[in-house]
């Protein structure tokens, strides 16, 4: 079996400019990577009032070269991107990608102020956390911090959704127990449980209740995603319960028939085309003033004017 | 990085805002109209940083922003302007200063004196890429002390 990318360097050494580029023209990348970030927005289950007030305000931890971003920009949302690896990050900007970027290590907590954000997402990142990277890094507390400070920037009763890699079931309860303690609620989905190549775990958390309208958004949910929402977040992580993901998905076909009927229902409503529009008049106009000005300006650059969804 | 994100942030060590300094570029993106957004983010804002970080910035919307942010009750009699399809002069201002305005080369200054590089519209916060001052402006002393 290969390697396991988090076994052999740091994220910021793995994820070097040879790598990044693997996430623009490696197509089956993309669209696996496409298709999972989908998959978390659709579990991210937006509070419907707060769509009718226009675009969410969305947290993508771990964004890399911005494909999660980019099925937010089309869903009309707003997004915030966190990574650590600048050679990724590079490849956002050159992308165009709608979104705001950030450099920093999630392990070192969120930099933002209390309940600003409606949701987060995170596509195969979370088991990178779950490494040292060096000697004085502990994975546990790194956890902590992490969740503890993203619980802290979620508005109340928004949902943080990340599809990862556990490295074994251990893993997931070791991550379980830590988001917990941060005081976030929630449980595993599990996405073609039968099958060893195409099964996906999604561990999607609660920040507390919602302010409002909390019954109506979970009748909302399919009963099977329901019930699985409550059920694996325990105290103990015992074996047994570290076990959870891999048992309590349901043998037969229950669990997938539940997942994807809920997935055809949310196309219609993220099918927001994106309009561009030419900006680099505007753009240049700015420009001159600064010149005008006797300030310091950028070359006009591949930066300029770079094209975004009408919404973002 | 978009002033809205930017008014969303705090220094990753001392957990207070951050003042945007020594701006070398700026971009005006437009993107389309979201008076309702802009609504639902008033309570979320920090005024007067937001106040300060258009002047950093030398927006022409300094002048629309008021001293103090709307308050609650004032909330409802905008949201029913903005409802019945008025255009406000505040809502525009937010509009292109947090969803238009990026600052693309820069500083963030910590009042503890610290600050973080923004390049390329990235604000580096890594733990090992804050930049401060005081440190090096002693470590330089020092330096020249030995020296002579
Ligand atoms: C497999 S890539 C996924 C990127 C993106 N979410 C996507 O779906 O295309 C994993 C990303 O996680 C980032 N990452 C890993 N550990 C991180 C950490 N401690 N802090 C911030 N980002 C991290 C890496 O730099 C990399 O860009
Ligand atoms: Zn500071």
């Amino acid at each position: 079996m290969a390697q396991r990318p988090e076994n052999k360097a740091p994220p910021q050494v793995f994820y070097d400019p040879k790598e990044a580029r693997k996430y623009i023209y490696h197509t089956h990348t993309v669209e696996v990577q496409t298709r999972l970030a989908e998959r978390a927005l659709e579990l991210l289950d937006l509070d419907p009032s707060t769509l009718e007030q226009g675009p969410a305000l969305i947290l993508d931890l771990g964004c890399g070269t911005g494909l999660s971003g980019d099925v937010l920009s089309r869903a009309g949302h707003l997004w915030v991107g966190l990574d650590i690896a600048a050679a990724m990050l590079s490849v956002a900007v050159e992308r165009d990608v709608d979104g705001d970027l950030i450099q920093l290590d999630l392990g070192a907590g969120l930099p933002f102020q209390i309940g600003c954000f409606d949701g987060a997402v995170s596509i195969s990142v979370l088991q990178w956390l779950c490494h040292a990277d060096a000697s004085d890094q502990d994975p546990r507390k790194r956890l902590f911090t992490f969740f503890m400070t993203l619980y802290a920037c979620l508005r109340r009763g928004a949902r943080a959704v990340f599809q990862f890699y556990p490295s074994h079931e251990r893993q997931v309860a070791f991550i379980f127990a830590q988001a917990k303690r941060a005081g976030f609620d929630g449980g595993l989905v599990v996405d073609y449980p039968n099958s060893t190549r195409a099964k996906k775990f999604y561990l999607v958390l609660q920040a507390g209740p919602a302010e409002r309208a909390t019954t109506m958004r979970q009748q909302a949910l399919s009963p099977a995603v329901a019930r699985r929402f409550v059920e694996p977040m325990t105290d103990d992580v015992s074996e047994d319960e570290a076990s959870l993901c891999e048992t309590r998905a349901p043998a037969g076909n229950t669990a997938i028939a539940a997942v994807p009927k809920n997935r055809q229902q949310n196309v219609s409503r993220k099918s927001v085309h994106r309009r561009v529009q030419s900006v680099r008049r505007l753009i240049e106009k700015q420009r001159l003033r600064r010149l005008r000005q006797g300030k310091p300006v950028r070359p006009l650059s591949k930066y300029s004017g770079r094209k975004r969804s009408s919404h973002f | 990085m978009r002033l809205l994100t930017h008014n969303l942030l705090i220094c990753p060590v001392h957990k207070k805002p951050l003042a945007i300094r020594n701006v070398s570029a700026v971009d005006i993106i437009p993107v389309e109209y979201q008076p309702r957004f802009l609504l639902r983010m008033i309570p979320r804002l920090d005024w007067s940083l937001l106040r300060a970080a258009a002047v950093s910035v030398e927006s022409d919307c300094v002048d629309a922003l008021p001293e103090a942010a709307p308050s609650p009750s004032e909330l409802p009699a905008l949201e029913k302007a903005v409802e019945s399809g008025d255009r406000l002069p505040l809502l525009d201002a937010l509009q292109r200063l947090l969803l238009e305005t990026h600052v693309v080369g820069g500083q963030l200054h910590c009042e503890h004196g610290e600050f973080y590089v923004i390049a390329d519209g990235i604000p580096n916060l890594l733990a090992d890429a804050a930049v401060n001052p005081s440190e090096t402006a002693s470590e330089q002393a020092a330096c020249t002390t030995e020296g002579s």
